[in-house]
């Protein structure tokens, strides 16, 4: 067995030191060598899954929005529609009351005007009749003044006057 | 120019009283070497991997699946994940260290006689050995912490009846002979490939030394590969075996 072991060259001494550094070695390389990649890699593999998942609901929201926006769009295309029919409706009824109250108002006037008229057309014939009366007095006064006199002739002349008119 | 080979390590000088030996000498450089080796991949560690990186990554992932595959996923793969990775990357980095060309030619006299100044590490029946004994070691510690310590006790030395007694005895030769079997395989296979590529380059330096130089690098690669996987199954069956007795007492 001596024989054995020197042939092959052990000795304790350097066995326990490579023991040692061995585990030292153990420890350094799950510490600082698989654990953090292992770590890594199961971290990068969660950011991956993460990634994937938020492009995919991305893009069913961005779907989603994509028709909400169009239905809401269409929705008020729809009311606008609505509103405009309704504004047409509007401003047709106040034109047509605007017209009808501006005809009131013209026949109104106008009527006005024809009354003020027929009293002016009244008083000027009346001025006219008065006028021609004391223009025929004077001139039948001085065509009957020599023939008649002047007191028994005014009282004819006044006579035939109020006849006249 | 004789041919000399030594199966124990040659001793290259002494620090006091310790022998360094070429293969401690080397042992020592490839241990540093991967403690800084991964100080600086912890500090450099990126969420968007570069190129060293990714090999580190794939490599370190690589094996992790594999011993998951192997002892299966959860707690007890992260358990023995550092040991079994830590001997595979660790022996082959050792192995590997061996094919850079040249060094068989460096030679340094120690004060008795010319010794080369590097040997293939494994190719150190003590390192083995204390490697080995740790992987049998882990595996009685499994064993004792799954089954509990009188089951397991009993495992090997019960006096039931004659055959049980005798399959008892049977376990622990066993147990020795995984020490032998598991230390011997990388041990034998390493030195003989050094010896090998020694031999032929001595007898024929050209060409004729090259096709053993890649079957020694397939070697260096396996050797590393089925240590640790040995490690890993028999220690993945160790914790096991409490599951089999308790379906066997069950049933």
């Amino acid at each position: 067995m001596d024989r054995l072991i020197q042939a092959l060259g052990l000795d304790v001494r350097i066995m326990i030191a490579q023991f040692i550094n061995f585990s030292i070695l153990v420890w350094v390389l799950w510490r600082f060598a698989y654990r953090p990649v292992l770590n890594m890699l199961e971290e990068r593999q969660k950011k991956i899954e993460k990634g994937v998942a938020d492009a995919q609901a991305a893009e069913t929201r961005l779907q989603t929005t994509t028709e909400e926006s169009k239905e809401i769009i269409s929705q008020a295309r729809k009311e606008a529609g609505i509103i405009i029919e309704e504004a047409k409706k509007k401003a047709e009824g106040r034109y047509q009351e605007i017209v009808d109250k501006a005809q009131v108002d013209i026949k109104k006037q106008i009527d006005k005007e024809k009354g003020a008229i027929a009293q002016e057309k009244d008083r000027l014939i009346a001025d006219v009749k008065k006028e021609i009366s004391s223009l025929l007095i004077i001139s039948l006064e001085k065509f009957l003044q020599e023939k008649m006199d002047s007191e028994a002739d005014k009282k004819i002349i006044e006579k035939i006057v109020k006849d006249l008119a | 120019m004789g041919l000399n080979i030594s199966l124990a390590p040659e001793v290259l000088f002494y620090i006091g009283s310790w022998p360094i030996t070429n293969t401690f000498f080397w042992f020592f450089w490839v241990w540093l070497a991967l403690l800084i080796g991964s100080f600086i991949l912890r500090k450099n560690l990126k969420l968007v991997p570069g190129k060293v990186q990714n090999l580190i990554e794939m490599l370190i992932s690589a094996a992790y699946d594999f011993t998951e595959s192997i002892i299966g996923q959860g707690k007890k793969a992260k358990r023995i994940f550092p040991l079994v990775a830590t001997q595979f990357f660790f022996v082959l980095t050792c192995n590997l260290l061996a094919y850079i060309p040249g060094q068989a030619a460096v030679t340094l006299n120690n004060g008795e006689k010319m010794v080369p100044l590097f040997r293939s590490i494994v190719s150190d029946y003590g390192l083995v050995f204390m490697m080995t004994m740790i992987t049998v070691i882990t595996i009685q510690v499994v064993a004792i912490i799954v089954s509990g310590p009188f089951s397991y006790l009993k495992k090997f030395l019960n006096f039931a009846n004659p055959l049980k007694f005798f399959l008892g005895l049977m376990d622990l030769i066993g147990e020795i002979a995984k020490i032998v079997s598991l230390s011997f395989r990388l041990f034998g296979n390493i030195f003989a490939g050094e010896v090998l590529g020694a031999v032929m380059l001595f007898l024929a330096p050209f060409f004729v030394p090259l096709p053993f130089l890649f079957l020694g690098l397939l070697t260096a690669v396996v050797q590393a590969f089925v240590f640790a996987v040995l490690t890993l199954v028999f220690i993945s069956m160790a914790s096991e075996i409490d599951e089999g007795a308790e379906s066997k007492a069950g049933a």
